[in-house]
């Protein structure tokens, strides 16, 4: 494969980047020695393909990198996607690997004391405070949103909120915790994202590339 | 509590100082492109900064323009104002109002500062400028196609390069969509944005087959022309689809140096846009640097403009090379008048600097008015 403009690819760390790299190389895209090295600090590599290079990314800032063009395309969950709904960002494809759920989750005795009828102001912890709080006013409850970065699961049992929205993928981290799914709000899975202005100015760049990896996943499905 | 000095140069959020020489960059682009304007006929027209609430946001396009304005009440009428967020909404009343008696097409420019309650995705900045045209009172392929043409001029005039225009119907999706209940819009707008054919083709409603087609006929200009030929269809749709193949025809024909990039659903930012509809990308900037399409104004004329925004242009390497700068010692108007007939500009010496040659460093001059001659300085 031959590319005629340059293109950054922004990979996010852990989960996802497991389940993106097999995509990857089947489309005949593989990163230097030094991406696999977890000991090396860089955070941009190159791969077999002259034009294209990776970078490495916080998965939450995914989609700035995408947005403002400092790559070009990007794999990215749609939780991300979701919750910064970016008017920049193109995601034609679903990639279906790294599939979870996001839920709304609280310890066991909220469900059976509360009538939720009957709330108008709740507050949550989360990593997810835009969609979270989309998801209550579509009912009519002011959602009041901790932004956390992690360990949302404490929250509740140390009296910060009640309620925690956060990705479930087994289940078994609420349980050691004590808590239980309440609802879910959404499916979660990996997507193919584009940069909006890439995608205008480059047209016959990208359209192939993207051809390429839908093969790739309608042969795996 | 007590003001540093630091803390007296904040300004709020959105707004800032524009110094030289990106002030006098600004300046000069938007003379550029409205000069462009001007030789296709585009008479200049200055709407003012405020305007009563109700005469702004209550008809056309300024219905959608709410949630982005702000409001100051007026001492003097008691009436609430609104600051101006959009230009084509005054020319808009302009048109129906003070020109109405005018023969159509009415053909106006304008250049001008609007303040937005929020900035836009990529620029923080609340105050903005806009310069723009609008072609007023009669519809049809060749008024759209001129002012993408006009447009595109005024871009090429201030060196903008590698220009992508896509063009748009984004009223498609309200005809497509206006039967079904909101739930399923949502999720079909959804992945109309997404570009994500897979969502559409497992949802059922009546035009899914057909929005599919156009989603699949959107891309660069000789793929989706032929594809949007060949596509069948009837009545209403088929009009459309005739139509916008003849304004990317005549846009095509009479300017090749630019990309054409065909996505009829799109519909990111157009508001009060009712017709064809496009937004122009250059490789080498960020983001959208131009927009327009078709719409109603007040009386329900229908209008087409176009909008350039010069925030994003600025930051474009020197448009204008600057003339050399002279060092004059003493204040002299005569003396500086004829260096200036020559080609450069001049800034008089301070009369209490005797060195006048470090002055002139320090003033950022080239050369030296000395003895009745302009003398090169070394440096």
């Amino acid at each position: 494969m031959t590319l005629n403009k340059s293109l950054n690819i922004a990979l996010p760390k852990g989960r996802i980047l497991h389940s993106v790299l097999p995509i990857l190389s089947k489309i005949g895209i593989e990163p230097e020695k030094s991406f696999f090295d977890s000991n090396d600090r860089k955070l941009k590599f190159k791969t077999n393909i002259n034009n294209i290079d990776i970078i490495r990314v916080r998965s939450f800032d995914v989609v700035t990198f995408l947005a403002y063009g400092a790559a070009q395309m990007a794999f990215v969950g749609s939780d991300i996607l979701n919750e910064y709904n970016h008017t920049e960002v193109y995601s034609p494809l679903d990639l279906n690997v790294g599939k979870c759920k996001m839920v709304v989750a609280a310890e066991k005795d909220v469900i059976t004391k509360e009538d939720h009828r009957t709330w108008s102001h709740v507050r949550v912890a989360t990593k997810y405070p835009n969609i979270t709080r989309k998801h209550f006013e579509a009912r009519g409850v002011h959602a009041e949103c901790i932004k956390l970065n992690g360990a949302m699961e404490l929250a509740p049992s140390m009296g910060l909120c009640k309620r925690i929205v956060d990705l479930v993928e087994t289940g078994s981290t609420l349980k050691a915790n004590g808590l239980v799914e309440i609802e879910k709000i959404c499916d979660v899975s990996t997507r193919l994202a584009v940069n909006r202005s890439y995608w205008k100015t480059n047209l016959n760049t990208i359209q192939p590339l993207i051809d390429k990896v839908e093969e790739v996943i309608n042969v795996k499905n | 509590m007590t003001v540093s000095q630091n803390q007296k140069g904040l300004l709020p959020a959105g707004l800032s100082d524009i110094l030289h020489p990106q002030a006098k960059d600004q300046a000069k682009t938007i003379e550029n492109l409205l000069d462009v304007f001007s030789n296709y006929g585009y008479f200049r027209v200055k709407p003012p900064l405020v305007e009563y609430e109700e005469t702004l946001l209550s008809d056309g396009p300024g219905t959608v323009l709410k949630d982005s304005t702000f409001r100051i009440m007026d001492p003097l009428s008691q009436k609430m104002m609104a600051l101006r967020s959009d230009v084509t909404a005054q020319i808009s009343r302009i048109a129906s109002t003070r020109l109405s008696h005018l023969t159509r097409p009415l053909r106006l420019s304008y250049s001008g500062d609007i303040l937005r309650v929020n900035g836009d995705s990529f620029n923080t900045e609340r105050q903005k400028t806009q310069v723009g045209a609008e072609l007023i009172g009669i519809e049809n392929e060749f008024c759209d196609s001129e002012i993408i043409l006009v447009c595109l001029k005024a871009l090429k005039s201030i060196n903008i390069q590698n220009i992508t225009i896509d063009i748009n119907l984004p009223f498609l999706r309200d005809f497509f969509l206006k039967e079904l209940s909101t739930s399923l819009k949502e999720e079909i707008n959804k992945a109309i944005d997404l570009k994500d054919k897979k969502i559409i083709q497992k949802l059922k409603f009546k035009y899914s087959e057909i929005l599919l087609n156009l989603m699949e006929s959107s891309g660069e200009y000789s793929y989706a022309t032929q594809y949007l030929k060949e596509l069948k269809l009837e009545g209403f749709l088929d009009e459309v689809r005739n139509y916008y193949l003849k304004v990317i025809e005549i846009v095509n024909n009479n300017d090749q140096s630019i990309k054409i990039s065909i996505d009829p659903l799109e519909n990111r930012g157009f508001k009060y846009h009712s017709g064809l509809s496009f937004t122009i990308f250059s490789e080498n900037l960020k983001g959208e640097i131009a927009k327009g399409g078709r719409y109603k104004t007040l009386n329900g004329e229908s209008a087409i403009g176009c909008t350039i925004y010069i925030e994003k242009i600025i930051s474009t390497p020197k448009l204008n090379s600057e003339k050399p700068l002279v060092y004059v010692p003493h204040l002299n108007i005569n003396d500086a008048d004829k260096v200036i007939s020559n080609g450069y500009r001049v800034v008089f010496g301070n009369n209490l600097n005797t060195d006048f040659e470090k002055d002139a460093l320090n003033l950022k001059c080239q050369y030296i008015w000395q003895n009745d001659s302009i003398v090169k300085l070394e440096t």
